[in-house]
């Protein structure tokens, strides 16, 4: 289940400015901590680009979510039913 | 005491037993409470308990049932909820510093429908930090009857804790990726994730709104499937909600109903795909627990979980973003409020790239069209609930490596993506005594048949019947 490898320095430079946009001050003992938690995240990147290319399918409106369209497409009842 | 109303139920032959009027609602929360007040020290299952509360509803509800106006089978049972479904008038602390004094106005859908089906609430359960990772330092963390020295597994801890310590017949919990049915698998209880949807989240303080699952966490099948009844319903305050199958689909049938059923099924066992990553004992208990399903029902064959290492990433992403959007704007204004762990996951996930978590959002579609054409197949699937035992409770605090982290969630997150109902039922016990979970899932709003196939495996293995020695540890100590 390892995650792929991804460029750390870039890694780092990323989650310092989500974090600064977000408003959450960046030390460097904090980012010491959750730098390989983002790393192994970020490196999932490439793996999703190449599942998801395997659908066409257009993504589900977030008021009705895949599992409720799909029960009720089964005729199982569903959100209002 | 002259009887053991504690330890000789469970939720269901308590139910019956209150129902022939045998057993009172008063006497049984009254006994609930005392074993509390001996063993909470010991399990620090709750974080709040509310006694009078509950006697009032016990009160209440013996009148009614004296008066002849039974509500159904939760009627005057003791039960406990985790303590992210908010209660009016008693506080939600979701295991956290940052809510330890919210006390809510109204309550969560869920806990409404309890109170509507009678049911006498005990109290709120102890919970990993709003239901992810670590459990604060605040609160400390709940022990494992079987054995105190080990974590009960999370975030559902004190659910766990709670109903295999005999406090209470059944405890609500929640699920995103594993947090219903690893408890209850390290535990030795019976803890469900629904189907997504079928149990409102109104009311209950998320990790991940499109991950999230709330479940009956209880001693038996039987029991889990009252609870659940109980819980599920449209609720118009959930956008996800939606109805419980209908009767005729087997929506409320009773568990034994369904047995025939089950007996024509097509069981896909996950067994090689997952062999490296889990441990010896844990894999023998599953394997054995297939060889008895086996004569149960019409084929049992093995199969491969599709997308397996793209639903763990897709996973992730999901919920690292999912949370840290929820959080983002305490996170600002009180990162030091959170406990280490979490607060440094919440920090990493507001790094995920927007375009990530579409990717991922796809990958989950991908993955459901896939686990369709599979479960078209094969109608249930059967695999570890966890990988490993409980671990220490030292290790419960440690900070893992994100490998570490990742390979835990591997046999239950998948089924959060997919919205798939999962249940947990005990399957045995490792060489150093501990339980292990059978996990049993089935299409989406087929909960009734997978609770049916865990309701006929239980009732033919028989591990149900062991109870932790936990009188005698805690006597001693």
């Amino acid at each position: 289940m390892a995650a792929e490898t991804i460029d750390g320095p870039s890694v780092k430079a990323f989650v310092i400015a989500a974090m600064r946009l977000a408003g959450v001050a960046a030390d460097d003992e904090m980012l010491a901590r959750v730098l390989p938690l983002a790393e192994t995240a970020l490196a999932d990147g490439p793996r999703l680009i190449r599942a998801a290319a395997s659908t066409l399918e257009p993504l589900a409106h977030p008021g009705r979510p895949v599992a409720a369209v799909h029960v009720m497409a089964a005729g199982r009842g569903g959100a209002g039913a | 005491m002259t009887r053991d109303l504690l330890g000789g139920f469970t939720l269901g032959s308590l139910s019956r037993a209150i129902q022939s009027r045998d057993v009172s609602p008063v006497e049984v929360t009254e006994a609930c409470l005392a074993r509390i007040d001996r063993l909470d020290r010991t399990l620090n299952a709750f974080i709040t308990l509310t006694p009078d509360r509950a006697l009032a509803a016990a009160r209440r509800a013996e009148r009614e049932i004296t008066a002849g106006r039974p509500r159904g089978p939760l009627h005057g049972v003791p039960i406990a909820l985790k303590d992210l479904f908010a209660t009016a008038g008693v506080r939600t602390t979701c295991g956290s510093r940052i809510l330890r004094d919210w006390v809510p106005a109204e309550d969560a859908g869920v806990v409404r429908r309890l109170h509507d089906a009678g049911a006498v609430i005990l109290g709120k359960l102890n919970m990993s930090e709003f239901a992810y990772a670590a459990i604060h330092s605040d609160y400390g963390p709940p022990r494992n009857p079987w054995n105190l020295d080990r974590f009960t597994g999370g975030s559902s801890s004190g659910s766990g804790a709670a109903v295999a310590g005999g406090l209470c017949f059944g405890a609500t919990g929640t699920d995103t990726g594993g947090s219903i049915r690893n408890p209850a698998a390290h535990c030795g209880i019976v803890g469900l994730k629904p189907t997504y949807g079928l149990v409102s989240r109104a009311g209950v303080v998320p990790l991940a709104w499109s991950l999230d699952h709330a479940g009956p966490m209880a001693r038996t099948v039987e029991d889990a499937a009252i609870l659940l009844d109980a819980m599920a319903g449209f609720d118009p305050a959930d956008p996800t909600s939606m109805a419980p199958a209908p009767v005729g689909a087997g929506g409320r049938l009773p568990l034994e109903a369904s047995a025939p059923a089950v007996r024509s099924l097509r069981l896909g066992a996950v067994d090689g795909q997952l062999a490296k990553e889990t441990s010896a004992d844990v894999a023998a208990c599953v394997r054995e627990a297939v060889r008895v399903l086996q004569p149960l029902v019409a084929e049992v064959e093995e199969v491969i979980l599709p997308m397996l290492e793209e639903m763990v990433a897709a996973w992730w992403t999901i919920c690292l973003a999912e949370a840290s959007a929820y959080h983002q704007q305490t996170l600002a204004a009180r990162a030091q409020d959170f406990g280490p762990i979490v607060r440094e996951r919440l920090q990493a996930g507001l790094a995920i790239p927007a375009v990530q978590y579409l990717q991922a959002q796809r990958v989950r579609r991908a993955a459901v069209l896939e686990f369709d054409k599979l479960l078209a197949h094969v109608d249930l699937l059967v695999l570890p609930a966890t990988f490993a035992e409980a671990p220490p409770i030292a290790a419960a605090d440690a900070v893992h490596s994100s490998e570490v982290l990742r390979r835990r969630t591997v046999p239950t997150a998948p089924f959060n993506l997919l919205g798939l109902p999962a249940v947990s039922v005990p399957c045995g016990f490792t060489d150093s005594g501990l339980p292990v979970g059978l996990q049993i899932v089935g299409r989406r709003g087929e909960d009734r048949l997978v609770l049916a196939a865990a309701h006929l495996y239980e009732q033919s293995a028989g591990w149900w019947t062991r109870r932790p020695p936990l009188d005698e540890r805690t006597s001693s100590s």
